[in-house]
């Protein structure tokens, strides 16, 4: 009854929405992408679809009300064929997906649950992989997002275009970025150096944002005798100069147990703590391995933590995957009733839970069974527990798209 | 046209060396009856020459005599093609490749590397002008076409110096590369089969070929005897299910390639054998060459063997099937294979095999 109720407010709502805001932007080439859809209803999808043009997009939109709308990153010469090779693959984009899922932040432990369906445990935090009671699997997790890991995504995401940028010589035309509509941020890359990349060459790039397989001893820093030479080094290479600053920032930064935990043996840490002032005082002039009792294999673990903390927390089988599905750029998010939505000016002062807020007239009355405190726009809600409340139309949206409140 | 006829000798692939051909043989195309006029013969000779080459020491030589040097290559390749067999062409295309980086190491100018890369290969590719410890920076899009199938770490993306766009690089190895693209360009072209047989000389060649091909192949039967020796049963699902991928010659992704390939190494299979599982094939995956099999063995480069990638990393390629959940939490494909060894051997002494029959078929 309830679950109905709920489909049938959201169904009238997202119809709404597709009939009347018609929100999306030009997809490029959008004859040649597939596109797929999970519905209200079954949440099954449907898939190998293709479109003329935007306009019998949308309107497909608003006959079918769908979920959640998806569209291939690849080319093909014949989307709706429904196997792979008689698709005819031309070529992908390069897309990235940096979800908080991914990313270590200390509010999980605040707004993530999970209870075990066997035996009742449960707990805060991220869900571990079986039961520390009972052992079981079967668990069910409740994971929400805040302003906090939301802005560890965007942190990420600000990490990548630096890649994309700098590494990679993209444009600001050839890169757009959006947020997904929940916990992150998807970068797309649309341009012709790499789009018929095949699996392996983004397995590559892959590897070299996430800093998977760095060899730092291959970038020659820890033998760098000279100013000149570490200037020749850092002219040609990204990631040598990556690897100098957050190595300035380990020495800087990094006690005696950090040190120790990075493989520094006891006599090599204590040297390099007692010559901190020197080693960064030599380090741009390329002399900072000069220091006696700080030894080769001490800076290759230095550099390895470096390229570590360098590398961006990208979801690394999207970006590898030619045959992505990925959501479609301007459609809802059914776990949340925000949209995937551009970040058109600066990203540093986008704000998610106010720009890719969709629904903003009226309220609704829902009871709450259990709610952590949140934030839409600019009011804060909850915590709630078994509570009716009015709430403006999006928080509600938000509560029923969680399934953690229904309409009353 | 601005090169020399030995430079066209030397490479024959870039584009002044087909007007040569055109130019030398008469106005428009020649006709196949030519060859049998005697003037050709010698050239003939070095087309059939060149093939026996690949096969019998798998590199093409160099030889001084430039037109004829010049006029074997196009012919050459039809020959290839009238033979019409996929190891041949392989082997064929990668004795050119050795060819070429050998003339390449004892060129002086920097300018023939940029033709062919930009000209031949159409990549784009420049010359590090700077005082740099690099010779030339190449797009990391032709970094990428080429690069991935070179095992060594070294080789990896991330070890290079990358910026703005391109990759730096030594000269010897932007020689591999371009050596590599042009071994691709030269198999491409020979996919190119050409249907019907050749009359008079040229028939006779391609005959003479075939029988020579018929010794000189990994013969898809003596797969077999190492079949007993490695035991299938016992390995790991997801090595299983890469392995039968090759055996049906399916395309396997890079990572899963190098683990079966190591795993193998690493259990003691034959160097040759894995070689012929990979190229006596029908269809074999051209990728795969005897090169990139002996240097997982440790027997080129930095002469590292190599050991099959860790569950964890294959976890995070997506390769591991069903989470390890037939694996009872081992941590590396090698210590699955010898633990249901174990358990196998204990068959004879009258237990039950636990060890199920099927491979796990859907993974890939
Ligand atoms: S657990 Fe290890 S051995 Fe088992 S399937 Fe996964 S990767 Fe292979
Ligand atoms: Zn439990
Ligand atoms: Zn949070």
């Amino acid at each position: 009854m309830e679950r109905e109720r709920n489909l049938r407010f959201l169904k009238n709502l997202f119809k709404r929405f597709y009939e009347q805001e018609a929100p999306l932007e030009k997809i490029s080439a959008i004859k040649y992408r597939e596109f797929g859809f999970l519905t209200l209803e079954m949440h099954t999808m449907i898939r190998h679809l293709s479109f003329e043009s935007e306009n019998s997009l949308v309107k497909f939109l608003s006959e079918k009300v769908p979920a959640d709308c998806y569209r291939s990153t690849a080319y093909y010469l014949n989307p709706s064929a429904t196997n792979m090779g008689e698709k005819e693959w031309l070529g992908a984009d390069l897309v990235f997906d940096i979800d908080a899922d991914h990313i270590p932040s200390s509010c999980k432990k605040k707004h993530d649950r999970w209870k075990c369906l066997d035996c009742e445990e449960n707990g805060y935090g991220s869900a571990p992989g079986a039961c520390p009671k009972c052992g079981s699997k079967r668990i069910d997790e409740k994971v929400w997002f805040c302003s906090e890991c939301l802005e560890a995504a965007k942190m990420e995401t600000v990490k990548l275009l630096e890649f994309l940028n700098l590494d990679f010589g993209l444009t600001d035309q050839e890169v757009s970025i959006y947020f997904s509509g929940h916990r992150g941020y998807h970068v797309h890359v649309e341009s012709e150096e790499f789009k018929t990349l095949d699996q392996d060459a983004r397995r590559e790039i892959v590897d070299y944002i996430t800093g998977l397989g760095a060899e730092p001893s291959l970038h020659g820093l820890e033998s760098i005798t000279s100013e000149e030479e570490l200037d020749k080094t850092l002219k040609f290479s990204a990631w040598a100069e990556r690897l100098m600053k957050n190595g300035y920032d380990i020495v800087l930064k990094y006690g005696l147990e950090d040190l120790l935990r990075i493989g520094l043996k006891d006599k090599v840490a204590l040297n390099l703590i007692n010559n901190k002032e020197k080693i960064i005082e030599l380090w741009w002039k390329g002399k900072f391995n000069q220091i006696v009792g700080v030894d080769e294999g001490a800076w290759r673990n230095i550099f390895l933590e470096a390229a570590k903390r360098s590398g961006v927390l990208i979801d690394t089988v999207v970006t590898a995957d030619v045959h992505r599905l990925i959501r479609l750029e301007g459609t809802l998010h059914s776990k949340t009733g925000f949209r995937k939505i551009r970040v058109l000016k600066d990203l540093d002062s986008f704000d998610p839970l106010k720009e890719a807020v969709t629904f903003k007239r009226g309220e609704a009355k829902v009871h709450v069974y259990e709610s952590p405190e949140f934030r839409v726009g600019d009011s804060i809600f909850g915590p709630y527990s078994e509570a009716d409340v009015e709430l403006p139309i999006s928080a509600a949206v938000l509560l029923i798209c969680k399934g953690l409140a229904y309409v009353i | 046209m601005e090169e020399s006829i030995e430079t066209l000798a030397k490479y024959p692939f870039i584009p002044e060396a087909s007007e040569y051909f055109k130019v030398k043989t008469g106005t428009g195309d020649i006709l196949l009856t030519d060859f049998e006029k005697p003037e050709f013969e010698e050239i003939l000779s070095r087309a059939e020459e060149r093939i026996r080459e690949a096969l019998d020491r798998e590199e093409v030589s160099y030889k001084s005599k430039v037109y004829v040097e010049l006029l074997s290559f196009p012919l050459t390749l039809a020959i290839v093609k009238a033979v019409g067999d996929s190891f041949l062409s392989q082997r064929y295309a990668s004795a050119e490749a050795k060819r070429l980086i050998k003339l390449l190491q004892n060129e002086k100018s920097q300018t023939i590397f940029l033709k062919i890369a930009n000209e031949v290969l159409m990549w784009k590719a420049e010359y590090v002008w700077q005082k740099a410890p690099y010779d030339y920076a190449l797009s990391i899009k032709n970094y990428l076409q080429i690069a991935p199938i070179f095992r060594d770490r070294n080789w990896k993306l991330i070890n290079k110096p990358v910026k703005d766009g391109y990759v730096y690089l030594t000269r010897g190895e932007f020689t591999r590369l371009v050596a590599e693209g042009i071994k691709n360009i030269i198999e491409d072209e020979l996919e190119d089969r050409f249907d019907g047989e050749l009359p008079g000389k040229l028939g006779k060649i391609v005959n003479r070929i075939r029988l020579l091909l018929s010794e000189k192949r990994p013969k898809v039967e003596e797969l077999e005897e190492y079949k007993g020796r490695i035991i299938l049963e016992a390995f790991p699902p997801c090595i299983g299910a890469f392995y039968q991928a090759l055996v049906n010659g399916q395309h396997l992704p890079h990572t899963a390639r190098f683990a079966v390939t190591s795993f193998l190494l690493n259990i003691g299979v034959d160097l040759g054998d894995v070689v012929k599982l990979f190229t006596g094939l029908p269809d074999a995956n051209e990728r795969i060459t005897r090169y990139q099999v002996e240097h997982i063995a440790g027997l080129r480069g930095s002469k590292t063997k190599y050991t099959p990638p860790k569950c964890e990393t294959l976890k995070t390629h997506g390769l591991c099937v069903e989470d390890g959940k037939f694996c009872r939490g081992v941590k590396h494909p090698l210590s699955y294979y010898r633990r249901s060894i174990r358990r196998i051997g204990r068959v004879g002494e009258g237990e039950k095999s636990e060890v199920s029959e099927e491979p796990i078929q859907e993974v890939l």
